[in-house]
């Protein structure tokens, strides 16, 4: 396997956990202190200037990980970028949501689908609802529209549609009671499915359990966290030519974003 | 509603397990599917205090079939059950636009307490009406809110203190099967009123679906709801719409605090019904047993950081405990919730649910706030 070599921003390693993700991938990723002409993974903390400093990034390296973006405007995303561009989001990047896309593969319009998350602080807000929209264009639901119902600094409720026109409601709720985690829980007349997300601060393992009439399954749990999947997800991209499309797909995302999110 | 903590049950266990030579004496009024499967079951764990004396239904052979079930008489007259002297308690399980007359009707009677089906009436008026001829006459009145009564529900409150404005954010989620298929579980059904399968319908018919689903469903849980809420009289409704076979989705603000409603009909084994308030601290989080089974009481936590305390579950649901307490104030003890509670509860309930319905049939959808 193609050993790489990682660098990345002090606020990168702190918002994606580098060192521990990079330890745990000796094979496939190597750190570096200083960036050199060597240097072939750069992470780029997603803060609100990320735009730019993703423009820099992809001149420099093969490979970038971009981690928990920031909401910008739709244009600002760059979309032409000459190296593959992996977005590390906090809950949507876990390994169990692939699994999961299969359990909604061709979800009922008659059905509800609720996205509700645990943040810690009101300024989480921003970045965790381009997380639950990740979250549901990976799993096959992507909205088509958004309608803020109500935004505070204790939370937020928000009303979308998803291309199959099943309705979603997304939720965000700030407390200190209990470790961030996202949840995603569909209904349909036939069945449900649940699947919760742990905080990537740990490899706690998601839980993703499918009830029909006829039973429950609960799925193999995965101990990985977001940040090492996303990892993997960008030496895949570098060394096998796996096709990425997160920036676009950031890009759909931010556009039906853009009205819902509370005016800065 | 007061604050449920106060008041855990207050009739000692003993006292439930020994015989008792004054049996309470009950009355139904409507024997169907509620009466034949919650309230006859709750009442076979209680047999030391109450007696059903008489069952009345519309039906002649449902009145005979479920009176036959205890030992009752049957009758299809409502003056038969108020007149009868053997009958200390009304029960009023018919359909609601009766609950009106027949609660003041009992209370005329001098009965010694009332325990009417919520919703307690289809209209404030009539919940008014039922509160003052409660006054007039002195007799109880107690609302079949079985969540109110759960123990799980209690110990929840006691546990998370005062209620009222301690969360931002409460959601109440409602995920379960037809309910044919719990009241199997807890009887045999003798002439189960027809289900009409719910269909596309034009706007007005669609707003009764949401309507009969707040005051049919929701309901259990509004009272609950309401004692969190600092100002439930300023409801906006944010998002509302019906649900495919059966079920609503309302979110709606009361003032700074936010509630979220979803209950959905489905044919998955699983039911689930939760409670759960979100505070900037702490996130409370009640499960009941689905209506019908007796499955004992709800489940509740409370988590706060790193450290959460798990309480029950409890022998009893919340309509043996119901039960227990209606025996309680028909011997002297004061009522957990009191006219006035009750009123507010049916209040919030109609209000709420009128709110929904013009939501729901005037613009599709309300504009968001910032």
């Amino acid at each position: 396997m193609t050993s790489l070599r990682v660098r990345a921003s002090a606020r990168a390693m702190r918002s994606g956990a580098i060192a521990p993700v990079v330890a745990s991938l000796p094979v496939s990723l190597r750190p570096e202190e200083t960036t050199t002409v060597s240097t072939e993974l750069l992470a780029v903390d997603g803060g609100v200037d990320w735009p730019q400093h993703l423009t820099d990034a992809v001149r420099q390296v093969k490979g970038v990980l971009m981690i928990h973006p920031s909401p910008v405007l739709p244009d600002e995303v760059p979309l032409a970028s000459s190296v593959p561009v992996v977005i590390d989001y906090r809950f949507a990047s876990n390994p169990a949501v692939s699994t999961a896309a299969s359990q909604f593969h061709g979800w009922p319009a008659e059905a509800l689908v609720e996205v509700s998350a645990l943040v810690r602080e009101p300024t989480d807000q921003d970045r965790l609802l381009l997380d639950q929209l990740a979250i549901l264009r990976r799993l096959g639901l992507p909205l088509v529209d958004l309608i803020r119902l109500t935004w505070t600094s204790h939370g937020y409720y928000l009303r979308g549609d998803a291309q199959s026109r099943t309705p979603v409601l997304l939720s965000s709720h700030v407390t200190s009671g209990a470790p961030p985690q996202l949840t995603v829980r569909g209904l349909a007349t036939d069945v449900a499915v649940e699947l919760t997300v742990p905080d990537p601060s740990t490899a706690r393992p998601a839980v993703l359990t499918r009830t029909s009439d006829e039973g429950a399954t609960t799925y193999p749990t995965i101990w990985e966290t977001s940040h090492r999947a996303a990892w993997r997800r960008l030496h895949a991209a570098v060394t096998k030519a796996t096709p990425v499309t997160d920036l676009t797909d950031l890009r759909a995302d931010l556009c039906v974003a853009v009205h819902a999110l509370p005016d800065r | 509603m007061s604050d449920a903590g106060e008041s855990r049950s207050r009739l000692p266990q003993s006292r439930l397990g020994a015989a008792s030579d004054s049996h309470t004496g009950v009355g139904f009024l409507g024997g169907g599917a509620v009466t034949q499967a919650i309230h006859l079951p709750a009442l076979s764990h209680l047999t030391d205090l109450f007696t059903v004396r008489a069952v009345m239904d519309a039906s002649e052979t449902t009145a005979r079939a479920v009176a036959a079930r205890t030992g009752a008489r049957a009758t299809t007259s409502v003056d038969d059950v108020l007149n009868d002297e053997s009958v200390d308690v009304v029960v009023v399980c018919s359909p609601p636009e009766f609950h009106a007359e027949q609660a003041i009707a009992a209370c005329r009677a001098q009965k010694r307490a009332v325990l009417c089906e919520k919703p307690l009436a289809t209209t404030v008026e009539d919940a008014s009406r039922i509160v003052r001829a409660c006054a007039e006459t002195g007799v109880p009145l107690l609302v079949g809110t079985m969540h109110a009564f759960d123990p799980g529900w209690i110990a929840f409150a006691e546990t998370w203190g005062p209620t009222q404005g301690s969360a931002q954010h409460i959601r109440c989620s409602v995920a379960l099967p037809p309910n044919q298929r719990f009241e199997e579980f807890a009887t045999e059904v003798t002439n189960r009123a027809a289900q009409v399968p719910p269909s596309p319908a034009p706007p007005v018919a669609v707003a009764n679906l949401l309507r009969g689903g707040i005051l049919g469903l929701a309901t259990h849980d509004l009272p609950l709801i309401r004692v969190f809420l600092t100002d439930p009289a300023d409801i906006v409704v944010r998002a509302v719409q019906t649900l495919a076979p059966f079920g609503y989705l309302i979110v709606f603000s009361a003032g700074e605090q936010v509630v979220e409603l979803h209950a959905y009909v489905s044919n998955t084994w699983h039911p689930r019904w939760s409670l759960e308030a979100y505070a900037d601290d702490r996130i409370g989080t009640v499960e009941f047993t689905p209506s019908y089974v007796q499955a004992g009481s709800a489940t509740c936590a409370v988590r706060s950081a790193e450290r959460q305390v798990q309480l029950g579950p409890f022998d009893h649901n919340g309509y043996v405990e119901e039960w227990r307490h209606v025996y309680e104030v028909t011997h002297g003890h004061p009522l957990r919730y009191a006219p006035s509670d009750l009123l507010a509860d049916l209040t919030f309930a109609l209000d709420l649910a009128r709110r929904a319905e013009d939501a729901l049939v005037g613009p599709t959808e309300p504009d968001g706030v910032s």
